[in-house]
C-alpha cells in the first residue's frame, strides 16, 4: 500500500487512526499498541504476504539478541557479533546474492546459476534500524523487554518502508507517554498539514518532473545518443525528481506519525541549499547519515587516527552507503564519488585552516559559488544513481560534457557566417536542434525545471515552516522552537483552505494515473 | 477554536480549488495553444485544398487519408499526374484521434471520390484513453469534440489537464493567437497537401542517428479495441456516400523483427480483416516498410526519396489493379 494511494488515504489511515484513539482512551496501553502492530503488519503484507515471514523472523532474532545482550555480563561482544552478522547475512542474501554471482560469472568465467532473488520491501531499513538497536543495547544505551513494544518499534507503518531510520530510545518513550485529549486535534491538524504538503510534493512536483527525466535515461539505456541539452535536462529533471520524491516521502512519514502523536527525527533539510558536500550530507537522508556516522564511521576510527585514516574511512563509509542503496556498480560509483567529494571537502577545509582563513567567514558571492559547485557535484553523481548501468551513465555524462558535440537550434544557423560555421563545425557545434531525439515536450519541461529549482533553492522547507509546532525530533532553539526562518505555517482557517486546495490538486493526479512508487521504496 | 476552523477550511479549500479549476478550464476552452497550433494549421490547410481541388470530368478524385505518414510520405501531385485524376494529400497528424481524422474526411469527401486509407499502426490499437497531446489539441481546436464526449470523459479531461497546460491555455486566451512551436512549418505544404520540407539532402545528421538508434515496436491486433467499431462505422458511411475505399499501409521504418510470426500476425491480420470484407487492398504492409536511408525524423515519416519510392509503388499498384475502372463502391 502506497502512502499516495486512494486505498491508504481513504480507507486504511482513517480506520487505523479511529480505532487507535478509541482503544488508547478506553483500554490499557498494550491494546492500542497491539492494534498499531497488527495494522502495520497488514500494511506491510499488502504488497506480498510472504515478505511478512522474513520481517517477523528478523524481529524475533533481534529481539532475542537484545534480551541476551541485556542479561549477559560476559561474552556480550560475541553475541553482538552474532547479531550484526546475522542481520548483514540476511540483507546480503536478499540484496547482493544475484549481483555477486553475476559478477563472479562475468569476471571469473564461472557458470553459477541461482534463481532471481526478489528483494523484500524495506529490508534495508528495518535491518539497519535493528542493527542500531542491538548496538545501543550492547552499549547499555537502550533496552526493550516488551516484545509487543519492540514489534511496534520495528513495524510502525509511517516509517517502516523507507525510514526515517529511528532509534528505539527516541521513539518508544513517546508511545508510553500519557496522551492529552486536548492535544490530539492539534497533532492531527499538524500531521495532516505535513502529510498533504508531502503528498503534493510527491504527486504534483516529483511525478510532474519525472516525465522529463525518465524518457531521457530510458533512451540512454537502450543506446540512444543524447544531445548536450537533453542530457543536461534529463539530469536536472532527475535531480529535482528525487529531491521532491524523497522530501515528499519524508514529510508524509512525519505527518502520519504526528497524527498518532509521535514525532519522528528530521530526515530532510533543504539539501540543495548546502554550501559544501559535508553540509549536503547533514541535510540529505539525515537519519541514514546519522546511522553511517554512529555505527560505521566512528567504529572505524572516525577522524581520531589521523587524516589519512579519516579519508580512508570516509571513502569506505560512502562506498558502503552507496551499495546499501542497491546492488549495482552504479550505486558503488555514486558512493565512491560522494566519498571523494567528502575527502576533497575535508582536505580543503584543512588547507584553509592551515593558511589561516576563518572557516566561518565567506562573502555572499563565495557562498553562492560554493552552493553552485556543490549542486553541480551532486547532479553529476545522480547520473550514476539513476542510470541503469555504467555504460548508460558514461554515455549521459559524455553528452553532458559535450563529447557528443553540441547541437543548437536550427534557426540560429542563419546568424553565423560560413567561416564561423566552419569554425563551429570543427568544434562539433551543430544546428540539429537542442532536443533532437524528441524524447519529451521540453518546452513545458523548462518551466517545470526552472520553477522547481526556485522552490528547492529558495523556499523554506516543511520543518522550517512548521517550526512552532515542533514537527520533528530536531534542533530547537532556546525558545523550544525548531530552528528555521521565513514563512510560518499556522493552524487556522486560511491554512486549512490551502491544505484542502493542495489536496484537490493531488487528487486530480489520482484520476490521471495510478500512483507511482517512491524512489526510496526500491532500496 | 483555530484548530476547528482549520478542519472546516480543508473541505472548503477543496471545493474552492475544484471550482476555481473548473472555471479556469472553461475559460481557456478553445484558446489556441502554441503546441497544437501546427496540427490545426495542417487541418485548416488540408480542408482548403480539398475544397479547392475539384473532380475531373469523370467526377473522380483521389484522396489519401492518414496521419503524418501520409503528409510526409505521399506525393499527391505526382500520383495525380500519373493517374490523370486530381489527387489530394489529406494526411494530417497522429496527434488527432482516429475519429477526428474520420470527421475531417467526412467533411471533405464527395460521391465518387476514391479514398486511399493509410492509417498509422498505432491507430489500430486506438482506445478510449487520451494522451496529453490529444487533450491539448481537443481543448484548443476541437471543442465540439470535447462537448460531444460523455460527462465522465469530460470530467476526467478536466482533472487530467496539467497546470502548465491550463495556464498556457489561459495565456493563449489573453494574448492569442500563439505562434506555432516546433520544427514543422505550414508554408512547406504544397498545393496538393504534400509536405515538402523533408529533403534528404538537407536533413540534419541527428535525424539519421535517431533512425539508427530506433528499435522495433511490438504490435497486436485485438478486434475488441475501440478502433474497429469506429472504423466499421466510417466504412459504412463511405459506402452510403458512394465513396470508394482502398486500404493501403503506412510508410514505416523496417526491422527484421517484423518478419517474425508474432508480428506477421498483426500486419497480415489487418490485410485479412479487409479481405474478409471484400475491401480492396493496395499492396501489403511490407511493401511500405523502408530502410533508414529513406526515412526522415520519425519511424513513420519518409524523406523525399522515400516518398518518391512510395508514390511510385502506389502508382504501380493503382494501375495494376485498375481500381479506377471499378464502378461499385465498397460495402
Amino acid at each position: 500500500m502506497l502512502f499516495n494511494s486512494i486505498e491508504f488515504i481513504a480507507f486504511f489511515l482513517p480506520a487505523v487512526l479511529l480505532v487507535f484513539y478509541l482503544l488508547r482512551f478506553s483500554q490499557p496501553l498494550w491494546v492500542s499498541v497491539s492494534w498499531l502492530v497488527v495494522a502495520s503488519l497488514f500494511f506491510y503484507a499488502w504488497w506480498k504476504p510472504a515478505y511478512l515471514l522474513i520481517m517477523t523472523a528478523s524481529i524475533f532474532f533481534n529481539y532475542g539478541i537484545g534480551i541476551y545482550l541485556d542479561r549477559l555480563r560476559s561474552g556480550r561482544f560475541s553475541v553482538l557479533c552474532v547479531g550484526v552478522i546475522g542481520n548483514l547475512a540476511l540483507l546480503g542474501y536478499f540484496k547482493y546474492t544475484n549481483f555477486l554471482i553475476d559478477n563472479v560469472n562475468a569476471h571469473l568465467n564461472f557458470d553459477f546459476h541461482v534463481q532471481t532473488i526478489v528483494l523484500p520491501l524495506a529490508i534495508s531499513f528495518f535491518t539497519f534500524q535493528q542493527i542500531a538497536y542491538i548496538v545501543d543495547t550492547y552499549r547499555r544505551k537502550d533496552r526493550e523487554m516488551d516484545f509487543l513494544r519492540y514489534c511496534l518499534f520495528v513495524t510502525f507503518f509511517p516509517q517502516l518502508i523507507a525510514g526515517p531510520i529511528v532509534h528505539h530510545n527516541e521513539m518508544m518513550p513517546q508511545f508510553a507517554k500519557r496522551l492529552c485529549k486536548q492535544k490530539i486535534p492539534l497533532d492531527m491538524a499538524v500531521g495532516i498539514s505535513i502529510f498533504v504538503i508531502g503528498l503534493f510534493k510527491k504527486m504534483v512536483l516529483a511525478d510532474g518532473v519525472a516525465v522529463y527525466a525518465t524518457p531521457v535515461f530510458d533512451a540512454a539505456s537502450v543506446g540512444v545518443t543524447l544531445s548536450f541539452f537533453e542530457a543536461w535536462f534529463g539530469s536536472l529533471a532527475y535531480t529535482l525528481q528525487i529531491y521532491f520524491d524523497f522530501s515528499g516521502y519524508s514529510d508524509m512519514a512525519i505527518g502520519l506519525a504526528r497524527m498518532f502523536g509521535i514525532r519522528l527525527p528530521i530526515n530532510f533539510d533543504s539539501p540543495y541549499k548546502a554550501q559544501n558536500i559535508i553540509d549536503f550530507w547533514r541535510r540529505w537522508h539525515i537519519t541514514l547519515s546519522r546511522f553511517l556516522r554512529d555505527y560505521l564511521y566512528f567504529p572505524l576510527g572516525g577522524n581520531r587516527k589521523g587524516n589519512m585514516r579519516r579519508y580512508v574511512n570516509l571513502i569506505t563509509v560512502m562506498l558502503l552507503g552507496g551499495i546499501w542503496h542497491g546492488a549495482g556498480w552504479t550505486f558503488a560509483v555514486w558512493g565512491l564519488l560522494h566519498g571523494s567529494y567528502l575527502l576533497f571537502n575535508h582536505a580543503w577545509h584543512d588547507l584553509r585552516a592551515r593558511m589561516g582563513f576563518d572557516a566561518g567567514h565567506s562573502t555572499w558571492l563565495g557562498r553562492r559559488f560554493a552552493q553552485a559547485l556543490t549542486l553541480l557535484a551532486v547532479i553529476i553523481a545522480w547520473v550514476f544513481f539513476r542510470s541503469a548501468d555504467l555504460p548508460t551513465a558514461i554515455s549521459v555524462l559524455s553528452s553532458m560534457f559535450g563529447l557528443h558535440g553540441i547541437s543548437l537550434l536550427h534557426g540560429l544557423q542563419a546568424y553565423f557566417s560560413p567561416v564561423q560555421l566552419q569554425w563551429m563545425h570543427a568544434y562539433h557545434i551543430r544546428f540539429d536542434g537542442m532536443f533532437y531525439n524528441g524524447l519529451a515536450d521540453f518546452n513545458s519541461g523548462i518551466i517545470w525545471v526552472f520553477a522547481l529549482f526556485l522552490v528547492a533553492l529558495l523556499a523554506p522547507n516543511t520543518q522550517s515552516m512548521m517550526r512552532y509546532y515542533k514537527p520533528t525530533i530536531g534542533v530547537y532553539n532556546r525558545f523550544g522552537v525548531l530552528t528555521g526562518s521565513g514563512m510560518r505555517w499556522r493552524i487556522n482557517m486560511l491554512y486549512g483552505v490551502i491544505v484542502g486546495g493542495a489536496f484537490f490538486i493531488a487528487c486530480t493526479k489520482w484520476l490521471a494515473a495510478a500512483p507511482s512508487e517512491f524512489i526510496y521504496f526500491n532500496f | 477554536m483555530r484548530v476547528l476552523k482549520f478542519f472546516i477550511g480543508i473541505p472548503l479549500g477543496f471545493l474552492l480549488m475544484a471550482g476555481l479549476w473548473f472555471a479556469l478550464f472553461q475559460l481557456q476552452l478553445g484558446a489556441p495553444s502554441a503546441s497544437s497550433q501546427w496540427v490545426d494549421d495542417v487541418v485548416q490547410k488540408k480542408m482548403q485544398i480539398a475544397q479547392r481541388i475539384q473532380p475531373n470530368a469523370d467526377g473522380q478524385r483521389i484522396l489519401f487519408l492518414g496521419g503524418s505518414n501520409v503528409l510526409f510520405g505521399i506525393d499527391a501531385k505526382r500520383i495525380g499526374e500519373a493517374m490523370a485524376v486530381p489527387s489530394i494529400n489529406l494526411g494530417l497528424s497522429a496527434v488527432l484521434r482516429v475519429d477526428e481524422i474520420f470527421a475531417v474526411a467526412k467533411k471533405n469527401l464527395k460521391p465518387h471520390d476514391t479514398l486511399i486509407l493509410a492509417l498509422e499502426y498505432s491507430y489500430y490499437h486506438f482506445n478510449d484513453n487520451f494522451s496529453s497531446i490529444e487533450i491539448d489539441y481537443i481543448l484548443a481546436h476541437d471543442v465540439d469534440y470535447f462537448h460531444a464526449l460523455p460527462m465522465d470523459k469530460q470530467a476526467l479531461m478536466m482533472v487530467e489537464i496539467s497546470a502548465i497546460r491550463l495556464f498556457g491555455g489561459l495565456a493563449a486566451k489573453a494574448f492569442s493567437p500563439e505562434k506555432s512551436l516546433g520544427t514543422y512549418k505550414i508554408k512547406t505544404i504544397n498545393a496538393y497537401g504534400d509536405e515538402t520540407s523533408n529533403a534528404r539532402s538537407t536533413m540534419p545528421q541527428a535525424y539519421i542517428r535517431h533512425m539508427l538508434e530506433m528499435k522495433a515496436l511490438s504490435h497486436r491486433l485485438d478486434e475488441k479495441d475501440k478502433f474497429w467499431s469506429l472504423y466499421k462505422d466510417f466504412l459504412q458511411w463511405c459506402a452510403a456516400h458512394q465513396v470508394r475505399v482502398l486500404v493501403s499501409f503506412p510508410s514505416y521504418l523496417y526491422f527484421p523483427e517484423y518478419e517474425q510470426a508474432e508480428q506477421r500476425r498483426f500486419f497480415d491480420g489487418i490485410a485479412a480483416w479487409h479481405r474478409k470484407r471484400h475491401i480492396p487492398l493496395l499492396g501489403n504492409a511490407y511493401d511500405f516498410m523502408y530502410q533508414y536511408e529513406d526515412m526522415y525524423d520519425t519511424r513513420y515519416h519518409l524523406n523525399d526519396e522515400g516518398r518518391r519510392k512510395r508514390s511510385d509503388k502506389i502508382i504501380e499498384l493503382l494501375k495494376r489493379q485498375a481500381v479506377m475502372m471499378s464502378t461499385s463502391p465498397t460495402r
